[in-house]
């Protein structure tokens, strides 16, 4: 079992934005988390991610408990979060995002630095050449020197990817990859999670294009004012009612969440 | 005239080993440090106190220690101790990752700084500060060529400093604090100890503007705390920011401009047109318009930050024919 | 034998705690104002002191016409609220328009703090003018254990009216309304039909005209007019405010009033000189501690 989420909970001044939420995924699983908007399911990211403490409940990663472990350590362990924004670092070129994804603290400590100047370089002459392949599956490669920030929005998504491939993660949460990205953009999007897996990559994919979750999720989470309401493949969350009502946004009482969260 | 140069220079050169060091907190890593003075006084005032005879009462002087040490090594003492001060500052103060929390924060550390150095005499000497190091290596050196000797001692650890900066922002370490300073979170996402790593920056910048701090004050001979308040702080940000933050040659020229050129240049106006007591806040005038519209209209400043080059170092020719396999 | 050293210390206490409610005053009107303002543009003002000092050099000027302190200053604070809705208007909407970073912004305060600051000492020169007040400003008045001069007393009065009509215009009126919607969320408020803009330079207005009474008040109370005094108590304005909490005005009164008593009875007992140093202590401790306030919920705010 890579990821077990079990009984998380946040609440936002005395609003609910998580109640018990629980998740197990295997290595290379492709999962979806849907959901209309301000379902908690962003804020299950940020909480497994740990970008926020959880209230209740536990987070593990493969053998180890992460409940309270700083983002930075999660990562290392091989946990990595994309955000609903693609964030690129803007001033650093292409390939220096690539490299940066692909170094490990260890080699950037400041120590290392000044001892092993030409081991370091040979290290990252091998990334060089591994992200330069990485890029030209992208389509990124000619823009290798250029400044990230002048890419367009679908060529950071595409560098966001490019990213997570060069850091080899074995769990990455993807939070919308596909807003505000055309229809042709988001098929390419849907492509690359696709590679992600093929490399091993388990993917948890936040998403509002449906489309895109079926084309890619074997197994699919619905979400719904802060609980799990529904889970499976897409055909019987189709037919779910409780799905149904949550995205037409008829109001579902609370009592109604609770049936469905004990059946 | 020539003189008058060599003073001028001794006094850049050594405020660009200051703005180097805060070019790497704020240029590589963007954290705005408004205490970068501060430290550059504690660098100051602990050459001084080290480097001078004790304290008596003839002088009118008072401070602590006075341990008559040779002047490198009160330098070593000085610049030690700023980064000490940084370490203890920073490590507080950047538990709180938000940008303009740490900013207030250092600005409150540097005025309750200056307050208390000036406050309570036994220290520094409190407002009257402290005056009368003899000029380091004078007696080796002569009166006549010290200036110009101490400017190429200046200009040497400035290049070493430069050098040492630039190999910084072209390793790994460089390349993750810019990736910090361009977008924190997404650094952590991948693994950054952000704290650690703004820490390290936060040291080494405040270790140089101790060194900076340092050799001004084996110049000066003298220190107190009316030479540096926050106006001094707003040169030195305004410094690197007109000549590129991000960029060290351009951080130097920014540096030479706004400390050599407008400062000195404003003595050469005709007496009548700017009335002597107003020289000091017309120059703070000046700077303060200057960062505005340099922020404005030109952020990256006259010679912007340019990422290192992608380049695949070539492996080396080989000697020798390579080895043929022979088919099996 | 009763020592009467008891004696003196307690009349000591209560009257620093008198100074401290004078300088109370003076702070709640300086950090009420930057409460509101950070709420509305998240931009902590560098140069929120200097408001205060134009108001007081406003009032200098009016004094050229007339004596009345009443009218100098409602001048003070036409002047603060002028350059306050230009510092917001021409300078930070400019930045915040191409998408400046926050944390640049912050330098650009800084650098119109300093900007204003000798442009008023290069203006009005470097000697220390002095707000002429009526002749019978020092008079005493004993009032329960305290001894407040008439000045103090007006002082106070004009503090405490400043925030009940502040008060009034927040909870009532539609702009107070409307404020406090942007101050929560200004993407809800656009969309909810808030002129938002509009509100913004509204606020900033009453902010400079805040900060300008206050400026007045501090020059009635210390006796000069200098330009630096605005920026020297510029962070235990900000000390107020962040202890009371950002967007709380209320809190930074309250603040205002613990930190303003503190520093006073601080003072009686220890080196003048350090009082204000006291109160950065505190800034200090609040960001790192308790950066939303004494009176946080949990949600953070900037």
């Amino acid at each position: 079992m890579l990821l077990e989420v079990d009984g998380l909970a946040k609440e936002f001044g005395g609003v609910h934005a998580v109640q018990d939420f629980s998740l197990s995924m295997d290595a290379g699983e492709v999962v979806g988390l849907i959901g209309p908007n301000g379902a908690g399911k962003s804020t299950v990211i940020t909480l497994v991610a740990g970008f926020t403490r959880q209230d209740k409940g536990t987070v593990r990663f493969g053998d180890t408990d992460i409940s309270h472990m700083p983002v930075h350590r999660r990562a290392r362990l091989g946990l990595v979060r994309t955000f609903q924004l693609a964030r690129v670092w803007g001033r650093l070129s292409v390939m220096e995002n690539m490299l940066v994804a692909a170094s490990s603290p260890p080699r950037e400590s400041l120590w290392r630095q000044f001892t092993a100047p030409r081991a370091q370089r040979a290290e990252e002459d091998l990334d060089r050449e591994r992200a330069r392949g990485v890029l030209a599956e992208f389509e990124l490669l000619r823009l290798k020197d250029e400044p990230a920030e002048r890419l367009s929005g679908g060529q950071k998504r595409l560098l966001e990817f490019a990213r997570i491939v060069m850091a080899q993660p074995r769990l990455v949460l993807l939070d919308e990859p596909s807003a505000s990205l055309s229809p042709a953009m988001s098929r390419r999007i849907g492509e690359s999670i696709l590679h992600l897996t093929s490399l091993g990559i388990a993917v948890l994919l936040v998403e509002h294009d449906l489309s895109l979750v079926e084309d890619t999720c074997s197994r699919i989470v619905c979400m719904a004012a802060s609980r799990v309401i529904a889970e499976g493949s897409m055909e019987s969350l189709r037919s779910n009612e409780l799905v149904v009502q949550a995205y037409l946004g008829a109001a579902l009482e609370e009592r109604d969440l609770s049936k469905a969260a004990g059946a | 005239m020539l003189a008058f140069i060599t003073v001028s220079l001794i006094l850049v050169v050594t405020n660009c080993i200051v703005a180097v060091g805060l070019n790497i907190q704020l240029g590589y890593t963007g954290m705005v440090n408004l205490m970068s003075i501060t430290c550059v006084a504690i660098g100051g005032y602990t050459t001084l106190v080290l480097a001078m005879p004790p304290a008596t009462p003839a002088t009118g002087l008072t401070y602590v220690l006075g341990l008559n040490w040779p002047f490198p090594l009160a330098v070593l003492g000085g610049t030690v101790v700023a980064g000490l001060f940084g370490l203890i500052v920073g490590s507080v103060a950047l538990r709180r990752l938000r940008a303009h929390y740490f900013a207030i924060v250092t600005f409150c550390v540097a005025e309750i700084t200056h307050q208390s150095i000036g406050n309570f005499n036994p220290l520094f000497g409190g407002f009257n500060g402290i005056y009368g190091l003899p000029q380091p290596g004078v007696d080796v050196i002569g009166y006549d060529n010290w200036n110009y000797f101490y400017l190429l001692v200046c200009f040497v650890i400035l290049a070493i400093v430069f050098v040492f900066a630039e190999y910084l922002r072209r390793r790994p370490f460089g390349r993750a604090l810019r990736a910090i300073r361009e977008d924190q979170d997404a650094a952590q996402a991948f693994g950054r100890n952000v704290y650690r790593l703004q820490l390290e920056a936060f040291v080494i910048g405040s270790l140089l503007a101790g060194l900076g701090g340092a050799m001004l004050v084996g110049f000066t001979g003298a220190l107190d705390p009316g030479s540096w308040g926050s106006p001094e702080t707003l040169v030195l940000i305004t410094a690197i920011i007109l000549g590129g933050s991000g960029n060290n040659l351009g951080v130097v020229v920014g540096m030479v401009l706004v400390a050599g050129v407008i400062t000195q240049g404003l003595t050469f106006l005709p007496a009548g047109l700017i009335s002597n007591t107003l020289l000091s806040p017309v120059e703070v005038m000046i700077y303060g318009a200057l960062l505005i519209v340099v922020l404005r209209f030109r952020p990256e400043g006259l010679l912007p930050e340019r990422p290192p080059r992608d380049v695949i170092k070539e492996p080396r020719r080989r000697l020798t024919a390579p080895h043929v396999v022979a088919e099996d | 034998m009763v020592s009467w050293r008891p004696w003196l210390s307690v009349s000591l206490f209560l009257s620093s705690v008198g100074f401290g409610m004078v300088t109370a005053g003076i702070l709640a009107l300086a950090a009420v104002g930057l409460s509101l303002q950070i709420s509305v543009t998240n931009v902590p003002n560098f140069a929120h002191g200097e408001l205060l000092t134009c108001g007081a050099y406003g009032a200098l000027v009016a004094q050229f016409l007339t004596n009345n302190l009443f009218v100098d200053a409602l001048v003070g604070m036409v002047v603060s609220g002028v350059v306050a809705f230009g510092m917001n208007r021409f300078i930070l909407q400019s930045f915040i328009k191409i998408g400046t970073r926050r944390i640049y912004l912050l330098i650009v305060t800084a650098g119109v703090s300093l900007f204003l600051q000798n442009a008023l000492a290069v203006v009005f020169g470097e000697p220390d003018r002095v707000l002429t007040l009526p002749s019978d400003a020092s008079q005493p008045y004993h009032i329960g254990p305290f001894i407040w001069t008439k000045i103090d007393l007006v002082v106070m009065g004009a503090a405490v009216t400043a925030m009940v009509l502040l008060y009034l215009l927040l909870q009532y009126t539609r702009f107070g309304k409307a404020q406090r919607a942007v101050a929560d969320s200004p993407e809800l408020a656009r969309v909810s039909g808030v002129p938002v803009k509009r509100v913004v330079n509204l606020t900033w207005i009453l902010v400079g005209v805040l900060a300008g009474l206050a400026g007045v008040a501090l020059a009635a109370t210390s006796g000069t007019v200098t330009p630096p005094m605005g920026g020297t108590i510029l962070l235990v304005v900000f000390a107020a405010a962040i202890l009371g909490g950002i967007g709380k005005p209320y809190g930074a009164l309250v603040a205002a009033l613990v930190i303003g008593v503190g520093m006073e009875v601080s003072a009686a007992y220890i080196d003048p000189a350090y009082k204000e140093v006291i109160a950065v202590a505190i800034l200090v401790l609040a960001i790192l501690f308790r950066p939303n306030g004494l009176f946080s919920s949990a949600r953070e705010t900037w």
